[in-house]
């Protein structure tokens, strides 16, 4: 490939890329980064590689992508900020879960068991596992919000998907978190718990039975 | 978003001392912050049109119709111009950095540089 053909597409990158900037600035400023990108590629034409000049541009363009994005997010979405701080214990639990794990697996460490990092068992179910389903109601509300100021004909559209897409992703990481959570081991012991041994009442003993088990 | 009064990014203080010579295109406005700084500010079009984005916003610079470029082959560009609330927000940049440096003065901070 050619120098002016890995231009062309580099070129034809950063256009879809910029397509990602909220609308107000992609409105603003979109054309003009399109030019200043076709300014620098004229002077890397003489001098330069096209691997050193797209990294240059794609880490300046990619940080700056998720910064303007989290920005607008911040101005124009409450409820998806409160539903992502929510997910953040479950988060933090699940990635030290992982590296633990890992060490276990190299004989490093003990048994990796949630209760250790936590002295009272009440905090760890409220922020473990009732604050993800808590997300998982907060996006999907805010995301029901979002399709009817929009209209219930442009829902199914990539234009609406693209304009909500921090909410689009929190449903699917809480709805995934909830699912781990629940779907994994504890709702099918607790239903087995329930139907078994406890009243359809008494969810709290046997959830909290599957828990320790 | 900067008011006027306020102290504004190291960044939008350099594009706004770019464009108080005149209009420049985005491009022409980074080689411009690069010599201006004598090669020691260098910013990436993000960082450019994320401050370009903020200042069109708060009004302190506003953009002129697409023309040629005469110093880019003659391609047709967007150029960015200073409004008068630009050039009020340098001009009061510029004398609270001067007051800074007075009061920096006053206090003998020259005397840490000993002490260090």
């Amino acid at each position: 490939m050619s120098y002016d053909q890995k231009l062309r597409k580099l070129r034809e990158i950063y256009k879809r890329l910029i397509g990602w900037f909220p609308d107000g600035y992609r409105a603003r400023v979109g054309e003009a980064m399109l030019d200043t990108f076709d300014d620098l590629s004229r002077e890397r034409r003489t001098s330069g590689s096209s691997l050193a000049f797209a990294f240059g541009l794609y880490s300046d363009l990619l940080f700056h992508l998720l910064k303007e994005n989290l920005m607008a997010a911040k101005e124009s979405q409450k409820l998806a900020w409160i539903s992502a701080a929510l997910l953040v214990p479950f988060a933090l639990v699940f990635t030290i879960g992982i590296v633990w794990q890992l060490l276990f697996s190299l004989g490093v460490v003990g048994l990796p068991t949630m209760w250790t990092a936590f002295s009272d068992t009440r905090l760890a179910y409220v922020l473990i596992f009732l604050f993800p389903v808590a997300a998982l109601l907060l996006s999907l509300a805010n995301l029901i919000l979002r399709a009817r100021r929009n209209g219930s004909g442009n829902v199914l559209t990539m234009e609406f998907a693209k304009a909500n897409v921090i909410t689009l992703s929190l449903v699917i990481t809480s709805f995934g978190a909830s699912l781990f959570l629940y779907g994994h081991d504890v709702l099918p012991c607790g239903l087995n718990a329930i139907l078994s041994n406890h009243h359809w009442w008494s969810l709290g003993p046997a959830l909290e039975a599957c828990l320790q088990a | 978003m900067p008011k006027s009064d306020s102290p504004i990014t190291p960044a939008v203080l350099h594009i706004l001392i770019a464009l108080s010579e005149g209009e420049l295109h985005g491009y022409g406005i980074m080689k411009q912050v690069e010599k201006d700084s004598q090669e020691q500010v260098s910013m990436g079009p993000g960082t450019l049109y994320g401050c370009l984005n903020r200042m069109l916003e708060a009004g302190l610079v506003s953009e002129s119709n697409k023309r040629a470029a005469p110093d880019l082959d003659d391609a047709r560009r967007i150029y960015y111009r200073l409004t008068l609330k630009g050039k009020k927000a340098l001009t009061d940049e510029l004398s609270r950095y001067k007051r800074v440096v007075k009061l920096a003065n006053s206090k003998s901070l020259a005397t840490f540089k000993g002490q260090a």
